[in-house]
């Protein structure tokens, strides 16, 4: 996959654990922590805006395309 | 009504696909051991060691017409008429007149090929009912989109698709070896029909069942896809 979640670092500035993010976003501890360890295929945009919201931050902090990752893919 | 689930129409299927497939391993297996000794001992006689296979008689379409208004009752020409060439190895009598010729054999080879074609049938016949009660189970726990499932379905598609023309193969050799030239009905000679129309429906219906399993697997990946969306 050549988007890389940066949730933890993220996460770490933020001094933030996983469960009171997930209890603040709204969203279960378990699919939070799909997201946080890449294995998910979608967010939604309203997901993805909650998270920003809490963590003050923007998606771009959050995603990262790696293209070389995307070369080898395709 | 509920459909899927515990205590549903499927979990009532699930059950009924069990009986069937256990009835069916003792029935098989009895049938089985039992061609298998009458091969074995060729001398012998056997009421219950019998062939059995749709059969075309040229004849009967010119009687058609007759047979239809009656005039012409199958019970008349069941004996009188139907006349085997070599009466020493081959008993026989009419069961449906227009449609199935019953005899019974004294040759193990001709036995042999005829268990061979039934083999054939039961083998599919098991393969579709084991996978079809392995795709219920999963109905009844309501999980029926894994891959699991989409691979039977391609399983049973394929099964049904190769195996017709494997049959239809196996009983022109029944036909060629066993029936051609061995029996007569009012003097015209009788052979197993092999009819289009009866392999064309079955080959159809196997390649719905591919084209469903295909849609199975896309049905995966959106399940996959929508449990792994945050």
């Amino acid at each position: 996959m050549s988007i890389i979640v940066n949730l933890d670092v993220m996460m770490a500035k933020r001094k933030i654990s996983l469960n009171e993010l997930a209890e603040r976003v709204g969203i279960t501890v378990a699919n939070l922590s799909i997201l946080k360890t890449g294995k998910a295929k979608a967010v939604r945009f309203s997901t993805l805006e909650s998270i920003c919201r809490v963590l003050d931050c923007q998606p771009g902090d959050i995603l990262e395309f790696d293209r070389t990752e995307s070369e080898k893919d395709h | 009504m509920k459909l899927l689930g515990k205590s549903s129409m499927a979990s009532f299927l699930k059950v009924v696909l069990d009986i069937v497939w256990y009835i069916s391993i003792a029935v098989i297996a009895l049938e089985i051991i039992f061609y298998v000794y009458a091969i074995s001992n060729p001398g012998a006689e056997f009421e219950e060691a019998y062939i059995q296979v749709p059969c075309k008689i040229k004849a009967l379409d010119i009687d058609f017409i007759d047979f239809l208004t009656g005039k012409l009752d199958p019970s008349t020409y069941r004996d009188k008429y139907l006349e085997s060439h070599d009466p020493s190895n081959y008993m026989f009598n009419v069961r449906n007149t227009t449609t199935e010729l019953r005899f019974r054999t004294h040759s193990s080879i001709n036995l042999f090929i005829y268990l061979l074609v039934r083999l054939l049938w039961y083998t599919v016949y098991m393969f579709i009912l084991f996978n079809l009660r392995k795709i219920f189970g999963t109905l009844r726990r309501k999980t029926p989109f894994i891959h699991e499932n989409a691979g039977r379905m391609r399983m049973i598609g394929a099964a049904i698709c190769v195996t017709q023309p494997i049959l239809w193969l196996l009983l022109w050799v029944l036909d060629l070896l066993v029936i051609r030239d061995k029996f007569s009905l009012f003097g015209e000679p009788v052979s197993v029909a092999i009819r289009s129309e009866n392999f064309i429906p079955i080959i159809f219906l196997g390649l719905v069942v591919l084209v469903i399993s295909e849609v199975f697997r896309i049905g995966v990946q959106m399940r996959e896809e929508q449990e792994l969306t945050v």
